[in-house]
């Protein structure tokens, strides 16, 4: 029982009540005959809806296809009943919001579910600013046909879906190379993008710490450290620092940038600062879908007041030059910074 | 629609905020397949036919009126479609509604005769059925112009069932409200529900149906067929502060389902309840106080319409003057009537009399006195007889030489008549001088009748007012302007005392008695006859034994209320009294008690005024303690006080006065206590509540049988009386509320017999996918209730993985076995091909043993 069926007890023992003092007191067999029924149809009524409702299957599809700002993203709700018993209150309880802008309120899809039937609801979001655009699911609640009973069932569905600006492009500007050659360089995660491991060999006194592989030392139990083969290619890197006073323009200006880029058949990489594990990730656009990807990693970290990427990356790679900074809504080379 | 519009606008000015500030928001929700609209229609309109042709159908068969049952089904189903097709869009909407509203008032005066005709001819089978349940003795008749009822009752419940179908479109298709369809199917219905007739089971089955889809549909809010949203528009969208609620207005499939199943569900709940409960529900309940007096209205209007309700009154207290019947109730305003100062011990109660009726007219139901002119023409009285026959003359002699003062202040009473004790022999009023000419006789009167006790007055020094009082009853005139202020001078009556004849009474006074106060009017002669042989008081010799015997009688089986219900149009009040009503307040026991006596011979009277009672006395002021200007005589000192009692109307009260010979008129009580008198103040009113269910009689005039005799105490009996009454609900309640229990409690084992059946019966089959799922299932329900399980739809590989965690180390399968297991369970469930012998044994060898370990 959950706290919105109890208006329904109440005035469902209301009921009983006055039909009962009418049976007390009228005597009348059909009084009678209804106070039975009053009493029968609870039972019944929760009870079918708890069997039907372990055969409910509650599915949330999104759109298959990118979504820009101003774009409508249609979800799919689909609700199917196998069984013979109808449940008409499902109650779909769903969170949407920008990870950008986020908010509070709970949105509720009331759905009948029919017997033998796979119900299917469009759901259009409506979608104005960039960014990502996560739909969650956390329960659905099941309420029998008096409303005097919930039944919740747990739920973890989240749908996140990126909402990219539009194609857009610079006119006759062209980009400068960036190039790393430190020794201190970080490696991404699959350590393709700027210096790649050559191989992994034994630990030697003198290795840095933070080059030993620590998975493959404890499979093999001696301590195995990574050595690197230092890239000398030069190749575009944007590095998106986005602040919350700009943040429409800067993902706008990152993404003009990245499909210039795209258009005049470059790739490039884009330095994604994680906040979490406090690395940068680089990450390799040659592709649309790459650049869905990179959107969709540089929406997931948050947005700051002001931000500090720069000097991060500055830390990190001293030596590093010619990077497309996107900072305070602006592409900035890093000479120009 | 300006309102559906404004919060249209509302909710979109919201949504634009909304895109603005979080830069998502959801628009328009709708279902991938679009719900058909006239599907939605048919379903709404197959409920209207249910309810309307339902409660129409099954009053008109319990009155067994002839009707054409096809035009009928045809008729009202047309009927009901059209009504309900006026929701399919805006056009049909507002178009229609006026295009039927026309053709129903066309009908109506078209067909006019018809219908009312066929109204009349329900309404005389009505009566009749009233009348034969009620066994009331008038019964009303309508006019039926065109006779053919077959034809007549057609036409007005195709009028009817139109008009329903309107209605009952607005409560369905408008609101799907249960409230309010159940008012309008379930009140008429009541006309043949409340004399207990049970029409046939099919109908009252559809109107149950009925009743539960729109409780489930109107819960649910998918019966919205949006018809004035805009087209597009599939879900209520409503805004809370931190939630949106988006409801699917229209499921055909879920509103077709729903009907059906309620129809099986009220078919079968009504099958068994009918058929289980049959001796619950035969009708013949007890009876309780509240039904009697709804009764009591029922009868009322079945004899005199319902005019007959706006002229029933309930009376403030005070004198009625002899007027009996025709007031439902007395609502007393508990104002002061009457200031009195007297002296008392409080130990009796001080009847202050006002009012004698002497002759009993039966058209105008009212003991009229002497001073009426209708009396005096009927009874063609003399001068000398009226002068004989003053109502003052002459009392019994008690014995007793104690004289006591009373003064009354007359602050709201009938100021038309005096109020005086018993028994009084001065009074100081001057309506009593105008009347009774004391000037000229009251001195020799009192000493005549009392001459002892005069010589007492006229001796006593003490008596500090003797001169005045002796003044005023030689010169009245000095006190005409004290009208409302008046002493009397009483030799007090007890209701114990010993009497003495009175040797002071003329013979032809009691000639004149057995003259004038035997009258009883004819037509009551068989009712008093019935009633005295009911209650045996013809061989009482003793008139005080038939007095006291009469009494009694009362006490055993009739009831005091201060709400008796009005007598029956047609009906003699003293007659429905004693032999129907049974129930009632002071002037029916009182006017009643009257003729009784003298249809027994006794001569008596009927007198109103207002009776002192110990406990007014108790809450009374007290004065002062001298009694030397109150009491003259032999009294006890120490025992009595002057007090002021305030005697409001609520202590008004009508009385008999019997005539003995040889001693005089004696006034005697034969209302029985009040029940409400018994009520202590702090009485609960659950023990109000149970007082009101206890049974009176029961239905068809049975004397009721369910008293165990030999439960001693009260309470006991009184718990005895309440279960007893309403043993029809609670066993029906009881048996019910056990069966869900013992379903409760054998769920799970007949849930394991079951299971253990289907599996048998498949692996006897050579079903071994089947089998070996049963059970699997078996293994989930285990762990499930263990508690081990929480999913409520757990895949194969979530169960194998409770099961390695679940079993004990010893017993435990190995994870091979396991994997095993979960790929048979599902070959079995999704491969399509069947398990061999083999493999199923296995299987479930593994599958037991697992439940064994677990």
């Amino acid at each position: 029982m959950k706290l919105r069926n109890l208006p329904y007890i109440i005035t469902y023992i209301l009921c009983l009540a006055v039909f009962f003092l009418g049976v007390l007191f009228y005597r009348q067999s059909l009084l009678s005959v209804l106070i039975i029924l009053f009493i029968v149809l609870p039972p019944v009524s929760i009870c079918l809806t708890g069997y039907a409702s372990r055969r409910l299957r509650v599915s949330f599809d999104p759109p298959r296809t990118s979504v820009t700002p101003g774009g409508i993203a249609r979800f799919s709700l689909s609700v199917d009943n196998p069984g013979f018993i109808p449940l008409l209150n499902v109650l779909v309880e769903l969170r949407y919001e920008n990870l950008y802008y986020p908010r509070e309120d709970i949105s509720e899809i009331v759905v009948p579910a029919e017997i033998r039937t796979k119900k299917q609801f469009s759901l259009p979001f409506e979608l104005t600013k960039a960014g990502m655009f996560s739909v969650s699911v956390r329960r659905i609640l099941v309420t029998d046909f008096l409303h005097l009973y919930t039944k919740e069932l747990k739920s973890d569905i989240t749908v996140l879906l990126p909402v990219i600006p539009d194609e857009q492009r610079f006119e006759d500007t062209s980009f400068p190379k960036a190039a790393v050659e430190s020794e201190d360089s970080e490696l991404s995660p699959d350590g393709e993008l700027i210096n790649e491991i050559k191989q992994l060999r034994e630990y030697r006194p003198g290795d840095r710490l933070k080059d030993i592989h620590w998975k493959q030392s404890a499979r093999s139990k001696d301590l195995m450290v990574k050595e690197y083969e230092t890239s000398s290619d030069l190749y575009f890197l944007i590095l998106p620092e986005l602040e919350r006073s700009t943040l429409d323009r800067g993902i706008n200006e990152f993404a003009k940038t990245a499909y210039t880029l795209l258009s005049m058949k470059e790739s490039f990489r884009v330095a994604i600062w994680h906040d979490n594990e406090n690395l940068f990730e680089f990450v390799k656009v040659s592709s649309r879908s790459d650049l869905d990807i990179a959107f969709y990693k540089l929406y997931l970290e948050p947005v700051y007041e002001t931000s500090g990427i720069y000097d991060k990356f500055n830390a990190l790679y001293p030596e590093m030059y010619g990077v497309l900074r996107i900072s305070g809504g602006k592409l900035l080379l890093t000479e120009e910074a | 629609m300006k309102k559906e519009r404004r919060k249209k606008q509302k909710i979109d000015r919201k949504y634009l905020k909304e895109l603005e500030i979080y830069g998502a928001g959801l628009s328009d929700v709708r279902p991938l397949d679009q719900p058909g609209r006239f599907y939605l229609c048919f379903l709404r309109a197959i409920l209207i036919f249910l309810a309307v042709y339902g409660m129409l159908a099954a009053i008109v068969t319990s009155f067994a009126l002839p009707f054409s049952k096809p035009v009928m089904v045809l008729g009202i189903m047309v009927l009901a479609f059209i009504s309900a097709f006026l929701y399919y869009n805006k056009i049909t909407f507002y178009v229609g509604y006026l295009v039927v509203f026309a053709s129903f008032v066309f009908f109506s005066i078209y067909m006019y005769l018809y219908v009312n005709s066929g109204y009349q001819a329900f309404l005389n089978e009505v009566y009749n059925k009233y009348s034969d349940y009620f066994r009331l003795s008038t019964v009303r008749e309508a006019d039926e112009i065109i006779t053919d009822r077959y034809l007549t009752v057609t036409c007005a419940m195709l009028f009817m069932g139109w008009f329903f179908c309107i209605l009952l479109n607005i409560t369905i298709s408008g609101y799907m409200s249960l409230a309010l369809t159940f008012l309008v199917t379930f009140l008429p219905l009541q006309v043949a529900f409340y004399i207990d007739i049970i029409p046939p089971l099919h109908y009252l089955v559809m109107l149950i149906a009925v009743y539960i889809t729109v409780a489930v549909l109107g819960r649910s809010g998918h019966y919205t067929l949006p018809y004035r949203h805009d087209r597009e528009q599939h879900f209520e969208h409503r805004r809370r502060r931190k939630r949106q609620q988006y409801t699917y207005l229209a499921s055909s499939g879920g509103m077709l389902t729903i009907t059906v199943y309620s129809l099986i569900i009220s078919a079968l709940f009504m099958v068994v309840a009918s058929s289980v409960f049959a001796r619950d529900f035969d009708g013949r309940f007890v009876s309780n106080r509240v039904k009697d007096r709804t009764d009591e209205y029922v009868k009322t209007v079945m004899q005199g319409g319902l005019a007959s309700l706006l002229n029933r009154y309930s009376a403030t207290g005070g004198l009625a003057k002899g007027q009996l019947g025709g007031i439902g109730s007395v609502i007393p305003d508990y104002e002061p009537d009457l200031f009195v100062q007297f002296a008392t011990d409080g130990s009796d109660s001080v009847y202050l009399k006002a009012y004698t009726g002497v002759f009993y007219n039966d058209v105008y139901r009212r003991f009229q006195p002497y001073s009426d002119p209708d009396s005096v023409k009927q009874r063609m009285l003399s001068e000398e007889d009226l002068k004989l026959a003053d109502d003052s003359a002459p009392y019994v002699n008690t014995g007793s030489s104690e004289i006591r003062r009373m003064h009354i202040e007359n602050a709201d009473a009938d100021t038309e008549y005096d109020y005086s004790p018993y028994y009084t022999a001065y009074t100081t009023s001057v309506r009593s001088y105008d009347k009774k000419s004391y000037t000229e006789s009251g001195e020799a009167r009192f000493d005549e009748t009392y001459p002892d006790s005069f010589d007492l007055i006229k001796n006593a020094e003490r008596f500090e007012d003797e001169e005045r009082v002796l003044r005023k009853i030689s010169v009245p005139e000095l006190y005409t302007s004290e009208e409302d202020h008046y002493d009397v001078l009483y030799m007090p009556f007890s209701s114990n005392a010993e009497l003495y004849p009175n040797p002071s009474i003329p013979e032809e006074y009691e000639e004149l008695v057995s003259d004038v106060y035997l009258q009883v009017p004819e037509g009551l002669y068989e009712a008093l006859d019935s009633f005295i042989a009911e209650a045996d008081l013809a061989s009482i010799r003793d008139p005080l034994d038939v007095a006291y015997a009469l009494k009694e009688y009362f006490i055993d089986n009739f009831s005091y209320t201060m709400s008796p219900g009005m007598t029956p149009w047609g009906r003699d009040m003293i007659e429905y009294f004693l032999l129907e009503q049974r129930r009632g307040f002071c002037a029916h026991y009182a006017a009643s008690s009257t003729l009784i006596f003298r249809r027994l011979g006794i001569p008596a009277r009927y007198i109103e005024g207002y009776v002192i009672t110990p406990s007014d006395i108790a809450d009374s002021k007290a004065l002062s303690s001298d009694l030397s200007s109150w009491i003259y005589g032999e009294y006890n000192e120490g025992e009595a006080g002057v007090v002021e009692v305030e005697v409001t109307d609520g202590s008004a009260h009508a009385w008999t006065e019997i005539y003995l010979n040889g001693y005089g008129w004696i006034p005697f009580e034969t209302t029985p206590p009040s029940d409400e008198s018994l009520y202590d103040g702090r009485l609960s009113f659950l023990s109000r509540f149970f007082d009101l269910l206890q049974q009176t009689r029961r239905n068809g005039g049975e004397t009721d049988s369910g008293i165990t005799p030999d439960i001693a105490t009260p309470n006991a009996r009184s718990l005895s009386k309440t279960v007893s009454s309403l043993s029809f609900i609670l066993r029906p309640i009881g048996i019910t509320l056990g069966l869900m229990l013992l379903v409760i409690l054998l769920r799970r084992p007949a849930l394991a017999l079951y299971l253990l059946i289907r599996q048998s019966f498949y692996a006897a089959g050579g079903h071994y996918n089947e089998a070996l799922l049963v059970e699997y299932r078996k293994l989930i329900n285990l762990l499930k209730k263990k508690k081990l399980l929480t999913a409520d739809n757990p895949l194969p590989r979530d169960i194998e993985a409770v099961i390695q965690k679940a079993a004990s180390s010893d017993t435990a399968p190995d994870t091979s076995s396991l994997s095993g297991l979960t790929g048979t369970v599902n070959f079995c469930a999704y491969s399509g091909r069947e398990l061999d012998a083999v493999r199923y044994a296995s299987a479930l060898a593994l599958i037991r043993s697992i439940r064994k370990s677990i």
